[in-house]
């Protein structure tokens, strides 16, 4: 008896099917002809009662027991374990046959008491003779020992699940085999054994991890029928052992989990693969089967794993073609990106030349993005990175097909920040861009950001604005939102809506965009944190009262904080207001009205913080921005009180623009009003069911204040539109998603309505956002035309143009004095196009004649012809006027612009 | 979830450490211009944000933008309207600001160690 070693082993031998009776009783067989007995012979039939009866009755000095777990391996395994009494239990496959000295070899194993485990090599035993194909290397496949494994005695990962004993101690230490890795019947799972000599070999972490043995010596033989020996089984074999490797790699770490078959790939495998070739080269055609075996084999093994690690990821796996998707999509936009003819734009703008490609990168996104916002908990990340790419594909469009700043005021805004760069001050009466050296915040930054980073000037990094914005927007979008609703579709939907109908264009380098940022930074800590919580309104009577008492009742609770995090929050915020403050004129006011709507509606406890906003503006108003005040009180006055009239101004004459713009105007308008109306739309389906979104209404209307107040250099409608959108496109959503929370599923007509309502929106935006390009876009030519103009004209030239939209002025901007011949009343206008040079001349006259240059662009055409400034037309009658005078000289010209230099006297 | 860790205060202190040595040297080219960019975009609000253990990565992130912005915004905005315009000087004060946020958490982290699973 084995107790002769020191150790007394019990055998356990697993069976679940009367087919394999024959093998069974082979196997019991070669246990009881072991030169050490075993303590006992313990057979456990899984789930198959007749089975279990038939044994009985056939091997008597066999115990049998029934599997009364869960059906598989690893249980039946552990039922026998827990039926067995040896030191050590050694498992045999119920198709193998034990050598005669086995038992004694796993024995001998034992006699260090470090070994907890002990296991030997595994024969095949071809019923059907080995297929010349099947490369020995994959003999795993059948459950056998393969060339690589060692071959003398040493301590190894894991043992073969055919030949194998453990010391139960180790067992009682370590725990049994894992249930839910194995083999269930005849599915070919497998991994379990691996599973568990890791952990044996592990320990729990204090030192108590026991070596596993692997003495080749200690020799079964495993018989394969020749339903094993076939390709599909081998192909299907694999494919289950790299499932079975990856709940492995899940349960004890990828790097023990697969340390052994790192090797086994990049050694084992690659000289066999060549040892196939060279066999077959040698005249052995089944080398070149056994090398494609190995090969196919691997891939196998490999998509196994990787099908095996998914599964273990719902949620990865529910990802994975969302995130695929968004990678199409942005190489559709690539591909649309080389095949955009920027100067062949109409007066449709980008939108006269986008291809084909890049509609189709929208659409893919769209469509991904609804199909994505249908799933049950799908992580949030991947409608980020919808949204993240759509802005980019919206965003970064212009900048990376023109290569140049877009946007004249961009380029102003430049000159504003080289300004500062080269004075360290601002100059607040200055008389040409004097609001930016009033409200001076936004410039400085930027100015010590260009010149801390060595940079000469901001042109560079500028012309990625509208995408950073735009990025900064959703970031600062989705706490707010968030803070509004707790169902996330309504959040993702709401932020699909923006980014699809902002087409007002304030996202490029200007202290409004960073303003915005600001501006929804600080209402969402207003809404996220210092919001009373619902039911904290009395029970007074009235509309209003109740409407101030409903309101919100959905919302998410305001999150909870710490005196601490509030006196740091109220800190950041009444910083950013400063900040905010100190950027941009119009911003405050915005702040003012839609925190003031909010306290006055009880739903912000930070009560003086509009009025703290009012103090301070007015503060910044009188102290700092002074000089701006004195210059323009009259037109600041006047448009106090007329709101119709700040509305108009904002609208273009359309009686003298371009057929392709006044279809751009119509496309606008109908896009803003369509947004509102989906708003009140929205609003009114969450108010039929109960619920008032007060917070967002309050946002999406406070903004309109400000037409009473201001004409804003007539662009106040827009602005109005911009501020209300977040809070109107999450009223918008409401209309689609008006549920309190996520339901757990969205039916595919409505995930259809929300793609189709993106994509209309989008088709809007193409009109508003990408209608004006061809003015917006400045060609190498006209860039080089302007440097050249800076080289060469000294400190107090005149600078003439035909309009203010032209790359200038971005250095040395103050040095000189700018004109515009669009400018003055229609009399003046007509003047200047009938007598260019008598009109510039006259312009530059004064006491002290000075250099005069007159610069014309392709841009400044594109205004003209568009926005009807001066008569269609009229700018190449005007430059060639200026070609034939005397007067003057052409000192610059490419195919996009042309630099005239006016010589004194030379028209005498 | 949260950026709270040593992470992100080491990599705001590095950030800021490496732009003003930039800054100071008056050295480097891009690689001078993508570390002053990390710094003053997005260091001082890494450093600070996470003081106030907002319980959610997105928003630490986008608040931690803004308050870089704010302090960038501010201090220029001083210096400009103050008439003490110093690019080596504004970078420092940005830095000084940075390295006591860093430290903060780094004091706040020892107080109260218990606080990282506190915010699952």
């Amino acid at each position: 008896m084995s107790v002769a070693l020191g150790v007394s082993v019990s055998v356990v031998v697993c069976t679940y099917s009367r087919a394999r009776w024959d093998n069974l009783r082979a196997a019991i067989e070669s246990l009881r002809r072991q030169t050490l007995a075993p303590l006992e012979i313990v057979v456990v039939v899984d789930h198959e009662p007749s089975l279990a009866e038939h044994l009985r009755l056939a091997e008597p000095d066999v115990v049998v027991v029934e599997n009364d777990g869960p059906r598989g391996l690893s249980s039946a395994r552990n039922r026998g374990i827990a039926a067995s009494h040896g030191d050590v239990v050694a498992f045999l496959d119920d198709d193998a046959v034990a050598d005669g000295d086995w038992l004694k070899r796993i024995s001998r194993g034992y006699a260090n008491p470090h070994v907890g485990a002990v296991g030997g090599s595994v024969d095949p035993e071809w019923e059907a003779g080995r297929p010349r194909w099947f490369p020995p290397e994959f003999d795993w496949v059948v459950g056998c020992s393969y060339p690589g494994l060692p071959t003398a005695p040493a301590p190894t990962r894991n043992l073969i699940g055919a030949n194998m004993s453990f010391r139960r101690d180790v067992l009682e230490r370590t725990g049994e085999f894992r249930e839910g890795v194995g083999r269930v019947g005849a599915t070919p799972l497998g991994c379990e054994e691996t599973e568990l000599c890791i952990r044996a070999a592990r320990g729990n972490g204090n030192g108590s991890g026991a070596i596993v043995l692997y003495d080749p010596a200690a020799r079964v033989r495993h018989r394969v029928p020749p339903a094993r020996a076939r390709r599909d089984y081998f192909f299907r074999r694999c494919y289950a052992e790299g499932i079975s490797k990856a709940h492995v790699a899940a349960l004890v770490g990828t790097r023990a989990g697969l340390r052994s078959e790192r090797s086994y790939t990049s050694r084992i495998l690659p000289a066999a693969v060549a040892r196939g070739v060279r066999d077959a080269a040698r005249g052995d055609p089944a080398g070149l089967g056994r090398a494609l075996a190995i090969v196919g084999g691997l891939a196998a093994t490999a998509g196994g794993f990787a099908v095996g690690a998914a599964r273990r990821r719902p949620r990865a796996v529910a990802a994975a073609p969302h995130v695929a998707l968004v990678a199409v999509a942005l190489g559709l936009w690539v591909v649309a990106l080389g095949r955009t003819d920027v100067r062949a734009m109409t007066d449709l703008g980008l939108l006269s030349v986008l291809p084909p490609a890049y509609f189709a990168a929208i659409a893919v996104l769209t469509g991904s993005f609804v199909v994505a916002l249908r799933k049950p908990h799908l992580p949030q990340p991947v409608l980020a990175l919808h949204a993240a790419a759509y802005i980019m594909v919206i965003h970064a469009t212009p900048t990376l097909l023109y290569g140049t700043l877009r946007y004249a005021w961009a380029w102003k805004h430049v000159g504003i920040v080289d300004y500062i760069e080269r004075h360290g001050s601002v100059d607040p009466s200055i008389s040409f861009l004097d609001a930016y050296h009033n409200w001076p915040a936004f410039f400085a930054a930027a100015a010590l950001l260009t010149k801390a980073a060595g940079l000469h000037l901001a042109l560079g990094f500028a012309a990625w604005a509208p995408p950073f914005f735009n990025l900064l927007f959703l970031g600062a979008l989705v706490v707010l939102l968030r803070a509004l609703t707790s169902n996330y579709r309504r959040v993702w939907l709401a932020v699909w809506i923006f980014f699809s109908a902002s087409w007002v264009g304030q996202d490029y380098f200007s202290p409004q965009a960073f303003g915005y940022f600001l501006f929804l930074v600080v209402v969402a800590i207003c809404v996220g944190w210092f919001r009373p919580p619902f039911g904290s309104h009395g029970r007074r009577r009235g509309l209003v009262a109740r409407f101030v008492r409903l309101g919100d009742d959905d919302a998410p609770p305001p999150a909870a904080s710490t005196g601490a995090q509030r006196a740091g929050l109220v800190a950041l915020v009444v910083a950013t207001c400063v900040a905010v403050v100190a950027s941009h004129q119009l911003t405050p006011f915005m702040l003012i009205g839609g925190l003031g709507a909010l306290v006055l509606f009880r739903r912000c406890t930070l009560r003086s913080l509009p009025l703290l906003v009012a103090v301070l503006t007015v503060a910044w108003t009188a102290f700092l921005a002074v000089g701006f005040l004195r210059g323009n009180l009259y037109w600041i006055v006047q448009s106090i009180g007329n709101p119709a009239g700040n509305a108009n101004s904002t609208l273009i004459n359309l009686a003298h623009a371009s057929s392709g713009q006044r279809l751009v105007a119509y496309v606008d308008r109908g896009l803003t009003v369509g947004v509102w109306g989906l708003a009140v739309l929205g609003f009114a389906r969450r108010f039929w069911r109960g619920h008032v979104d007060l917070i967002p209404a309050l946002l999406a209307a406070a903004p309109f204040l400000m037409l009473w107040g201001n004409a804003y250099g007539g662009e106040m409608l827009f602005r109005v539109y911009f501020f209300s959108l977040p809070f109107v496109a999450f009223l918008a959503a409401g209309l689609l998603f008006p549920a309190s929370d996520a339901a757990a599923s969205v039916s595919w007509p409505k995930a259809a309505l929300a793609g189709a309502l993106g994509l209309v929106l989008f088709g809007g935006l193409l009109f508003g956002y990408y209608g004006k390009e061809r003015e917006n876009y400045f060609s190498a030519g006209e860039v080089r035309a302007t440097e050249y103009l800076y080289r060469v004209a000294p400190p107090g030239a005149i600078l003439v143009g035909a309009a203010v939209e032209y790359p200038l002025p971005f250095e040395h901007y103050e040095r000189y004095q700018y004109l515009t011949l669009a400018s003055g009343d229609a009399r003046a206008v007509r003047r200047a196009v009938r007598d260019p040079v008598g009109t510039i001349e006259r312009l530059s006259s004064g006491q002290h004649p000075r250099p005069t240059y007159v610069l014309i662009t392709r841009s400044q055409r594109a205004v003209a012809d568009e926005t009807g400034i001066l008569p269609r037309g009229s700018l190449r009658a005007i430059q060639r006027k200026l070609a034939h005078s005397a007067a003057f000289r052409v000192i610059f010209e490419n195919r996009d612009a042309v630099l005239f230099v006016h010589r004194p006297g030379g028209s005498a | 979830m949260s950026v709270r860790g040593p992470v992100t205060a080491w990599a705001a202190a590095l950030g800021s450490v490496a732009a003003s040595a930039f800054v100071l040297a008056g050295a480097g080219a891009t690689v001078r211009a993508v570390v002053v960019f990390f710094f003053l975009l997005a260091c001082p609000g890494l450093a600070l944000v996470p003081l106030l253990r907002l319980e959610s990565v997105w928003t630490e992130l986008t608040f931690a933008l803004a308050v870089s912005f704010v302090l960038d915004a501010l201090v220029a905005g001083v210096m400009v309207e103050a008439r003490l315009w110093s690019v080596t000087g504004g970078v420092l004060a940005l830095a000084v600001v940075t390295l006591l946020g860093s430290g903060l958490q780094a004091a706040q982290r020892r107080s109260r160690p218990d606080a990282e699973e506190a915010h699952p």
